[in-house]
């Protein structure tokens, strides 16, 4: 599409629209001090909260891979009846408050919670405050996007392709492990990062689930919210630094995402 | 537009126009807003309901959160009258909005268990027993304070908090959630909660104490009510109810 196909007022309303995106992700940028920057991410809090932040969302990602693909298959070609309902169940957390994701987990991992409850009472051992209920965290906010982004790669594959592969006598999970999957192996690496960094991004569901312990359970984005009462000009440093890694994850992906989104 | 979403926004439509009806629309009222901190929660809603009552036409609206935070928000243009902080450095990090200010009532940090005590905590070196999960407010918030000096003047507890959490009110939330076997919080946190918690004092009673502060937001347009519900705040009746509720004061 060229500009001169857009009249003025769409153009003024489109222009506006991304004063509103860009302008306060600029902002960010200008008020970070940047004499201070290296100082700043050297501390021992912020190094700690970047590196938990960094190993629990790839774990995330990674189990989401794991049991999001099968999933995003069922989804691509099991019954219809059944995944109907299950598809918008699963996509929920897209859209689902963070406070209210927490307090779910907390309802089913917490001491008193569902499956917790026995956990506790057989071990001793409950699942909040440890690392493992951050990466629970980042797998309940992370896995429908993966299932979003896989099971829309899924229905883009050419039905006669399945179909041969069932004449020449492939097994049912023949067809998903080597014919569907490997034409998918970029779609399922979309939906892995983007399922990694909203992961990396979580906030107050990780506090409520995981609390907030520096070493263990306080990421990258909770030393955000900490350091803005603490020092400002470590908090912008922290934020930027995650803007930087959000854009450059969305560039590098804006060819497979808008293939993902289009049909 | 899919029918289903059709159908949803609607709902969502009608739903917002219950806000407007009588209960939901806020009439003709002078509001003040009170940024107070996380442990005032209570006893200043129900203080805050008080002054209502005794001043026809008012009303109060709270934010409660961390001293700290509110003291950010404060600096950042926030649009509050009056400031109530857990200590008197948070309200002084204020300063340039709250100028003047006064020490207002203490609470002071103890160790809390539930009733049912799994592991028998008795003293504060019970934190050590092995298998104890325990927390404490951030080293940043006055309840964290308070529990970091009480700790290292207590000198017994060796094992370390298993979260930090932002305010006193998420520590205490988690303490009867039962997600914790200990906790540290404020006194008055174990006076609301005396059917399900019991309570280990620190010796030391300074160090495990915090003063609270308030102060008018200098540049307040509702300067006569906000000095008015400092007053009453301040006035024996809510000190009596105030002491009531755990919280110390001088005499």
């Amino acid at each position: 599409m060229t500009l001169h196909k857009v009249d003025k007022l769409t153009g003024t309303l489109a222009v506006l629209a991304s004063f509103f995106i860009i302008a306060p992700m600029f902002a960010l940028l200008v008020k970070v001090p940047w004499g201070s920057f290296l100082h700043d991410l050297a501390q021992t809090q912020s190094k700690q909260a970047i590196t938990l932040a960094l190993w629990t969302s790839i774990l995330a990602a990674c189990i989401c891979v794991l049991l999001g693909v099968p999933l995003a298959w069922v989804l691509a070609r099991g019954n219809e009846r059944v995944t109907n309902i299950l598809r918008p169940i699963v996509l929920a957390p897209i859209v689902l408050p963070p406070t209210v994701a927490g307090i779910a987990l907390l309802a089913l991992f917490g001491r008193d919670g569902l499956l917790g409850k026995y956990l506790y009472q057989a071990t001793g051992w409950s699942v909040p405050f440890t690392s493992i209920a951050v990466v629970i965290t980042g797998v309940f906010v992370g896995m429908p996007f993966l299932a979003l982004i896989v099971e829309s790669n899924f229905r883009h594959i050419p039905k006669d392709l399945e179909d041969a592969a069932v004449t020449d006598r492939a097994s049912r999970r023949e067809v998903f492990s080597l014919v569907a999957l490997p034409q998918i192996r970029n779609g399922i690496a979309t939906g892995a990062v983007l399922a990694w960094a909203r992961a990396l991004g979580e906030f107050g569901a990780t506090m409520m689930f995981a609390g907030s312990l520096p070493g263990r359970t306080q990421t990258w984005a909770m030393e955000v919210y900490m350091q803005m009462d603490l020092d400002m000009g470590t908090a912008y440093t922290l934020s930027a630094v995650m803007l930087v890694i959000a854009v450059a994850v969305v560039f590098a992906l804006r060819k497979p995402l808008t293939q993902a989104f289009s049909s | 537009m899919p029918k289903s979403l059709r159908k949803i926004l609607s709902a969502l439509l009608a739903l917002s126009f219950l806000a407007l009806t009588p209960a939901g629309y806020a009439s003709q009222k002078t509001t003040i807003t009170v940024f107070a901190a996380s442990s005032l929660a209570d006893s200043f809603t129900y203080l805050g309901k008080a002054f209502e009552k005794s001043h026809p036409g008012t009303s109060v609206l709270f934010s409660f959160l961390a001293s700290p935070s509110l003291a950010t928000q404060i600096n950042a243009g926030a649009p509050a009258d009056v400031f109530v902080s857990a200590s008197g450095k948070d309200i002084q990090n204020a300063s340039d909005r709250v100028p003047i200010y006064q020490g207002y009532v203490f609470n002071r940090v103890v160790l809390a268990v539930p009733v049912k005590n799994p592991f028998k905590i008795v003293r504060i070196r019970g934190l050590n027993t092995p298998g104890v999960k325990w927390i404490q407010c951030a080293h940043e918030v006055p309840c964290g304070v308070a529990a970091d000096a009480a700790l290292s003047s207590d000198g017994t507890v060796t094992s370390k908090p298993v979260s930090l959490e932002p305010k006193s009110a998420s520590v205490i939330a988690k303490l009867l959630l039962g997600e914790v076997d200990a906790a540290i919080v404020y006194h008055t946190d174990v006076v609301k909660n005396r059917k399900a918690l019991k309570e280990i004092v620190f010796t030391d009673r300074l160090a495990s104490s915090t003063r609270y502060a308030i102060g008018v937001v200098s540049d307040t347009k509702q300067k006569a009510l906000a000095t008015s519900f400092m007053d009453y705040v301040q006035a024996p009746k809510a000190i009596l109810y105030l002491r009531r509720s755990g919280f110390g004061v001088i005499s």
